[in-house]
């Protein structure tokens, strides 16, 4: 399956050339991320063919078909409740217990957003909540920004809990054979701790803007919440639906059944159950997403088969050997400050096949296990960083941009440098502890 | 025996589901594949990897590239350019148009995969029927229909077809000079039969001939640079596909390097683009190749091909005959390419044992390839009309399915089983 790696190689050079031109114009993002990836994709393995290191077949066999449906199936639940309105009316009913006291509002926009974007995908949950959030604030004559920024931050944050979160944990997940219960148990912790770290460093920030009496509570208190309920029945269903795909994951290890199967299994019980219009609810799946998972699964692919990732295996495996403390750390942080510029995907695709390599060449479970949990923490938290670090961040910029007070990139990176800084620093902190206990391995 | 009651139970559900239209049929078969999976994993005979190994991702591949190809082409306002000229030169008479696109769908189908053909034919079809007011239904279905036809005729024509040839050492001119004139036959027959069955439609006279000249077609065209770019592609990708096989790229990859030529050069806004991919029809086929893996996976294609097998013993005419008939109905309700591949195996069997087996793989392949138009989910290209025609006020439905095609497929067949009977008998076929 591997050709032999030698430095004259036309293969490699081919192999490698392409990888890097695609990564550069995905990264360079003057071309749409997915056509970079697409044109990437089919120039390996046109080269491929022709060299003979690499074919359809095989470029078939690379990509993580689970990692593509369980994103699709996931999506395909979020755009259905999403038409019933149940996110905003939970939204509205949790700002109404605040009684528009912003200190609780803030705290209580935060941990709905890490809840929900703990199972939903994180642009989706910012996509139902950032509108929604500007509206609370107009009636409230409250500056929107602090809570913006706030519930970007936690959709982010609140993707490292589950297993579902965020497409960096899909895939770990599928390529290193975690499951949700794994996911939740060694990550969930982390989680939690980081979301309440976090929340105690944005108050802080916001001091002064948590302790303002808010005017207009009694509008606040007179919004019908039931009328964001477009859809009631549609809406019960639905939670049930959900219900069920919970169930399910926390029991899929032990029923058999792949993660990206009980997300198909909630996608078609859902377009049955509530009968949406079917060509709506696929029209809002983010398709280009899918699609670029899917080259950059190929162009990866195409570099394994030549031989590259082995090679870049074989050297970290020494180093992991000799001290899986260091080895974890380096792959969180240096995972933390790639992610904050650039797309943690397509770190996290690259990145697999090597991790599994390791696995292969022998290291010890025990060894390689810190090293799955650290890349993801590193890989979801870091986008936390900058403006462009992660498409939550990236959409509530843009959906900002219509209030007084737009998120510039000084403004986010006043509250998402401490987050990155306090989420990688607690992660850290987890790692070591996890390691030298043994509660990692 | 469980794993094939079970799956068979799943599959008949699925189908009943599909064929009921109380959901979307994307919807049934993504029901039906998971619940396949879950009663794969339950009784041990399929799994997640193996649904995936069902899927034939070339075919996927085929028709997201170029869709993606199309849904480029689609906002340059080329279909509508096309669209008016060809109703100009039709003066909207709608049995010349019917003759015109029909043919000329069944004329390129012989060469190119009908996927394609279909999905590039079916916005200008919708595009004409908007110029001319008039209901492109009878339209689309007269060109899946005859797309599946002419498929029949070549050697590269359908899927079937590549793999019959394969197996069977039969060439390119072996097809044509056997199947050919069946298929001309049946095309004739075919479009005589179209206008009947839809009078009222074709006795439309479009209201607007006067407006229809003040039209201009230039004015409909949007972005020409972008149209002219998106024909050089097109050019391109055909071109690929008449040398695909020696340069070793399959269709699929084709499609895509089409798409991605395209995208890049073009650069088009990706969002929207990928809202003009019938996603729904993708999700769709990856659904129903799932569910009929798992049948295939429990051992229930095995069975049957084997009862054939049994048959084809009580002599060549008979065993010919019922290959045909029996082929064209399994391919109305699976898809004809696992049925293909389930059926190679045995007629080699056959022919191991002394058997002649050339008739059995002409009665096969007329077979897969008629049957196909039975009913709407039977091939590809009808699926993809019947999409298309769902973002028109004139759904194709179940029912305008079975008046027309279905009674197109029972003619064709028949027809197909008198040059069967005619070629073994004058040795032709042998």
């Amino acid at each position: 399956m591997e050709t032999e790696l030698s430095l004259g190689s036309p293969t490699l050079w081919a192999a490698l050339g392409i990888f890097i031109a695609a990564y550069v114009l995905i990264f360079a993002e003057k071309l749409h991320r997915t056509i970079a990836a697409l044109a990437g994709a089919v120039a390996m393995v046109i080269a491929g063919t022709f060299l003979g290191f690499y074919g359809q077949g095989e470029a078939l066999a690379a990509i993580d078909f689970g990692t593509l449906f369980l994103v699709t199936g996931m999506m395909v639940m979020v755009a259905i409740l999403e038409g019933t309105g149940a996110t905003q009316y939970l939204a509205i009913k949790i700002a109404q217990a605040s009684r528009g006291r912003p200190f609780l509002l803030l705290a209580g926009l935060g941990a709905f957003t890490a809840g929900a974007s703990a199972f939903l995908d994180n642009v989706t949950t910012m996509v139902l909540i950032a509108p929604l959030t500007i509206s609370l604030a107009d009636v409230l004559d409250l500056s929107p920004l602090p809570f913006l920024t706030t519930e970007a931050a936690f959709a982010v944050m609140g993707g490292l809990a589950t297993l579902v979160g965020d497409p960096a944990n899909i895939i770990i997940g599928s390529g290193s054979g975690f499951g949700f219960v794994d996911f939740l148990v060694h990550l969930g912790p982390v989680a939690l701790v980081v979301w309440v770290g976090s929340l105690a460093v944005f108050l802080l920030i916001f001091r002064d803007f948590v302790r303002q009496r808010p005017k207009n509570v009694e509008k606040l208190m007179a919004i019908d919440a039931r009328k964001a309920l477009g859809d009631p029945a549609g809406a019960r269903r639905m939670s049930v639906v959900l219900g069920i795909v919970v169930l399910l994951y926390l029991l899929h290890q032990w029923l058999g059944l792949e993660p990206a199967t009980v997300a198909m299994l909630g996608a078609a019980l859902a377009l049955v159950v509530v009968r949406p219009d079917v060509r709506r609810v696929l029209g809002e799946v983010e398709w280009s997403a899918v699609f670029f998972y899917g080259a950059l699964f190929v162009l990866v692919g195409g570099l394994e088969h030549v031989g590259i990732l082995h090679e870049f295996a074989v050297l970290f495996q020494k180093f992991a050997e000799g001290n899986v403390l260091v080895a974890s750390l380096v792959l969180l942080w240096g995972a933390g400050v790639v992610s904050a510029v650039v797309d943690n995907v397509a770190l996290v695709i690259a990145l697999v096949p090597v991790l599994q390599r390791l696995g292969h060449l022998g290291l010890p479970p025990e060894h390689l296990t810190p090293l799955w949990w650290s890349l993801a923490i590193g890989a979801v938290l870091g986008g936390l960083a900058t403006p462009i670090g992660s498409s939550a961040t990236v959409v509530t910029i843009a959906l900002s941009e219509r209030t007084e007070t737009p998120i510039d990139a000084r403004r986010w990176m006043a509250v998402g440098v401490p987050a990155w800084l306090v989420g990688l620093s607690l992660g850290t902190l987890f790692v070591v502890w996890g390691v030298l206990t043994g509660f990692y391995e | 025996m469980i794993p094939v009651i079970s799956s068979g139970l799943v599959f008949v559900a699925t189908y009943a589901l599909i064929f009921s239209g109380r959901v979307h049929r994307t919807s049934a078969a993504l029901a039906g594949a998971v619940a396949m999976i879950a009663v794969g994993i339950g009784f041990g005979f399929y799994d997640f990897d193996r649904a995936m190994e069902a899927v034939d991702f070339n075919t996927i591949g085929l028709l997201l590239g170029m869709m993606i190809v199309v849904g480029i082409i689609q906002p340059t306002g080329a279909f509508q350019y096309f669209a008016i000229r060809l109703s100009r030169l039709s003066r909207g008479r709608p049995w010349l148009l019917f003759l015109g696109l029909s043919w000329f769908t069944a004329l390129v189908s012989t060469v190119l995969d009908n996927v394609t053909t279909v999905v590039i034919v079916a916005p200008v079809t919708v595009s004409i029927a908007e110029v001319l007011g008039i209901n492109p239904v009878p339209f689309l279905l007269g060109e899946a229909v005859l797309s599946n036809i002419g498929g029949v005729a070549t050697l590269v024509g359908d899927p079937p077809n590549i793999i019959i040839g394969s197996a069977a050492g039969l060439s390119f001119n072996d097809f044509l000079t056997r199947l050919g004139p069946v298929v001309l036959a049946v095309l004739a027959v075919s479009t005589a039969v179209f206008p009947l069955l839809f009078r009222r439609e074709f006795r439309a006279r479009p209201g607007d001939l006067e407006n229809l000249e003040r039209l201009d077609a230039r004015r409909a065209l949007v972005d020409p640079p972008t149209m002219r770019k998106m024909f050089w592609v097109l050019g391109f990708t055909v071109l690929l596909y008449f040398v695909h096989e020696p340069l070793r790229l399959p269709p699929g990859l084709v499609a895509l390097i089409g798409a991605a030529v395209g995208l890049l050069w073009v650069r088009p806004k990706v969002e929207e683009v990928m809202n003009l991919v019938h996603w729904d029809v993708l999700l769709f086929f990856i659904g129903l190749f799932v569910v009929v893996g798992g049948l295939e996976s429990a051992g229930v294609l095995g069975f049957v091909s084997q009862e054939l097998g049994a048959l084809a013993r009580s002599g060549i005419l008979v065993a010919a005959v019922a290959m045909l008939w029996l082929s064209a109905l399994m391919s109305a309700v699976v898809d004809n390419i696992p049925f293909t591949i389930a059926m190679v195996p045995v007629i080699r069997a056959l022919g191991s044992q002394g058997a002649v087996t050339t008739p059995l793989w002409w009665a096969l392949a007329l077979g897969v390839g008629f049957g196909g138009n039975a009913t709407p989910i039977g091939a590809t290209a009808n699926v993809v009309v019947i999409s298309v025609s769902e973002r028109t006020p004139y759904p194709i439905s179940t029912r305008h399915w079975i008046s027309s095609a279905t009674l197109i497929t029972a003619l064709s067949c028949f027809i197909g089983t008198l040059f069967l009977i005619l070629g073994i008998e004058t040795g032709w076929f042998l």
